[in-house]
C-alpha cells in the first residue's frame, strides 16, 4: 500500500491493483503485489509455475477473493467477487484450458453468458448474425455456425477472445495462451493481441517463456515467490535480466551434447502404425519413424495430433489396430506394458497425476510399481519394505527430491518433485528405449534443467529416446532428430541440424512440407 | 385387438412421459434424479389423499405438482448445493419414499378403494373421427394431451430458450458457465425442480388417469423406467414420447392375455415382467448414447482454488479429517 504514484504517471491506467496479498493456510500465493494496466499496451506477467500469477490473474476475474489489497478499475475501488462482477466491469479472461462447450457452435459458445438464464426465448438466427458480425469486424477467422469441437486449438481460442470482445471486454487476461499453439499460431495470435491494443483494448497476457515477452511486452511485470521483483516497460529489459528476475540466479546451463554415434543400432522401430482415434481425436495412420542407439527422437506437432497416441501405443496401453513395433529385433506391438518393461521400455507418462504416480501412494511404494511385480523386494509373497525403503531413500537421495522422506505420500510433493520421482523409477533400470511425453510441462527452471540432463545423461548411456513435446525449445536443444505430427500423420522429419525453420513451422500447422525421409 | 393395446397402452404411458421429460432436462443439466421414482410414489399418495378428500380434479393435480417441487427443492438442495453422490442420494431417497408411503399407508388404506372417478377420456372433435388412429390417440384423457404439450414445452426450452442454453452448456462444460459470469448451480437448481415437478405430475396421472386408487409401491419402477426411455430417446423429448408409448403398449399386453391366441397360455407373469424385458433388451443396444459429459458430477463453483482444495487435502490427510472433495469435478 506504500506506492504512491508519481508526478510521471499521468495517464490514468484502466486497472490499478494495489496491494494484493492472498495466503492459502501457510503459504503465501501473492504477497503486496502491485500491478497497472493502462490502455493500449500488452502487459505480460512472467514468473515461473507457482509464482503466484495465475492466483494474481484468479483475484482480478473474481475466482478468488483476496486477503488484503485493493484494485481500481478506471479510478474507482472496486469489489470483484465473482466472473460476472469482472466481466461487467470490462475484465474477461481466456483460460489456459479452454471454457468452451464442445457441441455448441461458435455463436452459441460466444454467446453463453450474455443473456439471462431466466430468458426464455433464444433468438437463434438473430445472435448467428450478431456474432459473425462481431468475428469479421475484429478479424477472427471464425464461421458463427461451425461446430467448436471442430475447430483447432487456435480458433478455439478465437472464440474464447470473441467472446469477450462480445461482451464489450475491454480488459483481456491471457494465461498462457500459447501452450497449446504452433509457431504460425502464435504469430496470428500475437498479430491479434497487437491489433487489439491498438484499438484501444488492454491486454494482460501471463506467461513463463520470456521469448515471448520480448516479443510482444509494452510492458513486462514479474512475479517470484508471490511477490513482484520487477516492473519495466520495453526497452529496459533483455532476456537475460527478465531470466534472473524470474529465477534469482544465472538460468542453469546444460550439458553440451556429443555428436549423435554415426551406425548405431536401430533400437525401435515403428512401421506403419495405426491407432484408432478416440472422440474428436483423429489417432494414428501408417506412422513410422526409427530410432538408434544413443539416439532422441523429438516429436512435434500442435498438442492433440496424435502425440497422446504415440505414447500410449508405444506404452502399452493402447490398442494398436496395425502396424509393427520391433524393440532390440524382437515384436513388440501389442505387448502389456509389464512385458515391455520386461523389454527394457521406459514411460514418463505426460500426465504424471493419473499414468506416471499414485498420488495416494507413498514415494516409496510409487518407486517399486514396476520393481515389485517382477519379483524384486517380494520374498515368497511377502512384501520386503525394509529393503524397498532403503533402495528408496538412495533413489530419492541421488535425484534431490524434497523431501527423501520414503514414507512421504506422492501428492504431497510439488510438481517439479514428483517429476523426479518418475525419472528416478524410469531411468533406474537403465531403459533401451525411453519413452517421455512433455516431460518437463509445469515445471520450473530448475526441475526442467534436472530433467533435461537425466535426458542427456541416458542418450549418453545408449538409450534410445522418443521426447514427445510442445517446448520448441526443449525439441530443438535435446533432440538429435525431429518429427512432426499432424493429425496423426508423420508430415515432417528432418535432422536437428538440417531442419528448415520455415518448413518445420509450416508443418505443425498442417501443411505438408516435403515427403517424409525414408525411416 | 391391436387397437386396443395401443389404447390402453398409451394411456399406460402417460405417467412414465411426463417423468422422462423432466428427467430430460435435469440429465441434460448435468443431474441424474435417480429419486424421480420416489418423487413419483410420494406425489401419487399426496394426490389420492386429496382426491378423495375434495374430490376436484385440478386441486389433486396441483397437489401432487405441489408434492413435486417441494421435494424438488430438497433433493435439489442435495444434489447442487451439498454436492452429494447423486446415485446413492437418490436411491436413499426412493427407499425413503417406499418406507414413508407404505407407513403412512397404513393410515389412509381406503385409498386402495376405487376413487368415486377417475379422469374421463375427451374425443378431439375431427381428430378423433379419423378411423382406427382417432380412437387410439384422440380419446384419451386430458393428461395425455397435455404431455404431448409438454414434449414440446420441453424442446423449446432446450433448443430454444436461453435457459436451455445453460441447461446444456451445465451438463458439457459446466467451467464454461462459470467462467462466463453465470451461475451453474442455479441453473441446475432449477433443473432438477423441473424435473421433480414433472415427476409429481406422472404421480399425479399415475392416481388420476391410470390406477383410480393407491397401493403400496404403486410405481413399481415406472420412475426408473423413465430414466431409461431417456437414454433410449437420447435426450430428444419427441422420442421420448413414441419410447413412453411403445413400453406402455408392452405393459398393456398382460392386460389382453386372453386375446392373443396361441400366446394365450405364457404365464401372466411374463407378460408383466415384459415391460422391463423391453427396458432391458433397448438399454443394452443403446451403448453408443452420448451421455452430458458432466452428468452425475456435482459442481464445484470457483472460490476454492484449486490449491485451496489441494491445502484442504493436505490438512484434511494429517488431522485425519472428513472424506475430501473430489479434485477433478469441475473438469
Amino acid at each position: 500500500m506504500s506506492a504512491e504514484p508519481t508526478a510521471e504517471q499521468v495517464k490514468a491506467p484502466r486497472i490499478r491493483m494495489r496491494g494484493i496479498s492472498k495466503h492459502y493456510g501457510a503459504t503465501v500465493a501473492n504477497d503486496g503485489v502491485d500491478i497497472d494496466l493502462e490502455p493500449g499496451e500488452v502487459h505480460v506477467l512472467l514468473g515461473e509455475n507457482g509464482a503466484g500469477k495465475t492466483t494474481l490473474m484468479e483475484i482480478l476475474y473474481g475466482f478468488v477473493p483476496l486477503d488484503e489489497g485493493e484494485i481500481e478499475v478506471d479510478e474507482k475501488t472496486v469489489e470483484i467477487g465473482s466472473p460476472h462482477d469482472a466481466l461487467s466491469l470490462g475484465i474477461g479472461m481466456v483460460h489456459q484450458h479452454f471454457m468452451l462447450v464442445p457441441t455448441f457452435t461458435v455463436a452459441e459458445n460466444v454467446v453463453l453468458g450474455a443473456g439471462s438464464p431466466a430468458n426464455m426465448t433464444l433468438p437463434h438466427r438473430r445472435l448467428r448474425e450478431e456474432v459473425q458480425a462481431a468475428a469479421d469486424h475484429y478479424g477472427l477467422a471464425l464461421r458463427a455456425t461451425s461446430r467448436s469441437a471442430d475447430l483447432g486449438s487456435d480458433g478455439q481460442q478465437r472464440i474464447e477472445i470473441l467472446r469477450l470482445l462480445y461482451r464489450g471486454a475491454k480488459v483481456l487476461v491471457l494465461d498462457e495462451p500459447t501452450a497449446s499453439l504452433g509457431p504460425k499460431q502464435v504469430e496470428s495470435l500475437f498479430h491479434t493481441l497487437r491489433s487489439l491494443a491498438g484499438d484501444g483494448h488492454s491486454v494482460l497476457m501471463v506467461t513463463h517463456k520470456f521469448s515471448e515477452v520480448l516479443e510482444i511486452a509494452d510492458r513486462v511485470t514479474v512475479l517470484r515467490r508471490g511477490r513482484r521483483v520487477m516492473s519495466a516497460p520495453r526497452g529496459e529489459f533483455d532476456g537475460r535480466r527478465l531470466a534472473i528476475a524470474m529465477t534469482g540466479e544465472e538460468a542453469p546451463q546444460l550439458p553440451p551434447k556429443s555428436a549423435a554415434p554415426a551406425g548405431a543400432a536401430a533400437v525401435l522401430a515403428v512401421e506403419g502404425l495405426t491407432v484408432a482415434g478416440r472422440g474428436e481425436a483423429d489417432g494414428l495412420r501408417d506412422v513410422s519413424f526409427t530410432v538408434h542407439e544413443g539416439e532422441i527422437l523429438g516429436i512435434a506437432g500442435v498438442a492433440g495430433n496424435g502425440q497422446q497416441e504415440v505414447e500410449e501405443a508405444l506404452g502399452g496401453v493402447r490398442k494398436i489396430e496395425a502396424g509393427r513395433v520391433v524393440i532390440a529385433d524382437e515384436d513388440a506391438a501389442g505387448l502389456s506394458p509389464r512385458d515391455l518393461h520386461r523389454l527394457g521400455v521406459g514411460v514418463i507418462p505426460s500426465d504424471r497425476h493419473a499414468a506416471g504416480l499414485v498420488l495416494d501412494m507413498t514415494l516409496a511404494e510409487n518407486l517399486g510399481l514396476s520393481a515389485v511385480p517382477q519379483g524384486r523386494f517380494v520374498r515368497r509373497g511377502v512384501m520386503r519394505w525394509r529393503s524397498l525403503r532403503q533402495h528408496a531413500r538412495t533413489l530419492l537421495e541421488e535425484a534431490d527430491v524434497r523431501p527423501s522422506d520414503p514414507n512421504a505420500q506422492a501428492y504431497s510433493l510439488s510438481g517439479g518433485n514428483q517429476q523426479k520421482v518418475v525419472l528416478a523409477r524410469e531411468l533406474e533400470r537403465e531403459p533401451r528405449v525411453l519413452i517421455a511425453a512433455n516431460p518437463t510441462q509445469g515445471l520450473d527452471i530448475r526441475a526442467t534443467n534436472y530433467v533435461r540432463r537425466r535426458l542427456l545423461e541416458s542418450r549418453e548411456a545408449g538409450g534410445a529416446i522418443v521426447l514427445i513435446s510442445q517446448d520448441l525449445e526443449e525439441l530443438m536443444s535435446l533432440s538429435d532428430r525431429v518429427a512432426v505430427l499432424y493429425r496423426g500423420n508423420i508430415v515432417y522429419e528432418s535432422r536437428v541440424e538440417d531442419l528448415s525453420m520455415d518448413e518445420f513451422a509450416v508443418a505443425m500447422g498442417g501443411g505438408r512440407a516435403e515427403p517424409q525421409a525414408a525411416a | 385387438m391391436l387397437l386396443t393395446i395401443i389404447t390402453i397402452g398409451i394411456g399406460l404411458a402417460v405417467p412414465i412421459l411426463w417423468a422422462a421429460l423432466g428427467e430430460i432436462i435435469a440429465e441434460q443439466a448435468g443431474v441424474i434424479n435417480i429419486g424421480i421414482e420416489g418423487v413419483m410414489l410420494i406425489a401419487a399418495l399426496i394426490t389420492a389423499m386429496v382426491m378423495s378428500a375434495v374430490d376436484n380434479f385440478l386441486i389433486s393435480m396441483l397437489a401432487g405438482l405441489g408434492v413435486g417441487i417441494a421435494v424438488g427443492v430438497i433433493l435439489g438442495w442435495f444434489y447442487v448445493y451439498r454436492g452429494m453422490n447423486q446415485i446413492i442420494t437418490g436411491i436413499v431417497f426412493n427407499i425413503f419414499a417406499l418406507g414413508l408411503t407404505t407407513a403412512l399407508f397404513t393410515y389412509a388404506e381406503y385409498l386402495s378403494e376405487e376413487l368415486q372417478r377417475t379422469l374421463p377420456d375427451v374425443a378431439i372433435p375431427l381428430l378423433s373421427e379419423i378411423p382406427w388412429v382417432g380412437e387410439a390417440v384422440f380419446q384419451q384423457d386430458v393428461t395425455f394431451y397435455a404431455a404431448v404439450l409438454a414434449s414440446l414445452v420441453v424442446f423449446h426450452l432446450l433448443a430454444r430458450s436461453w435457459f436451455g442454453l445453460y441447461v446444456r452448456a451445465a451438463g458439457q462444460r459446466p467451467s464454461a458457465v462459470v467462467s462466463t459470469g453465470r451461475d451453474v448451480r442455479r441453473v441446475r437448481f432449477a433443473a432438477v425442480i423441473f424435473a421433480c415437478a414433472m415427476a409429481g405430475i406422472g404421480g399425479a396421472t399415475l392416481v388420476l388417469s391410470v390406477a383410480g386408487s393407491f397401493n403400496v409401491n404403486l410405481t413399481a419402477g415406472q420412475g426408473i423406467v423413465a430414466l431409461a426411455v431417456v437414454v433410449l430417446a437420447r435426450w430428444n423429448p419427441f422420442v421420448t414420447v413414441i419410447a413412453c408409448i411403445v413400453f406402455g403398449m408392452a405393459r398393456a399386453l398382460q392386460f389382453q392375455v386372453e386375446n392373443l391366441g396361441v400366446l394365450a397360455d405364457v404365464p401372466v407373469e411374463v407378460w408383466i415382467a415384459l415391460p422391463y424385458i423391453v427396458t432391458i433388451v433397448a438399454l443394452v443396444f443403446a451403448r453408443g448414447s452420448r451421455y452430458p459429459p458432466a452428468l452425475g458430477i456435482p459442481f464445484i463453483p470457483p472460490g476454492k482454488s484449486w490449491a485451496q482444495l489441494t491445502f484442504e487435502r493436505l490438512r484434511e490427510r494429517f488431522t485425519g479429517g472428513a472424506a475430501r472433495p473430489p479434485l477433478e469435478a469441475n473438469q
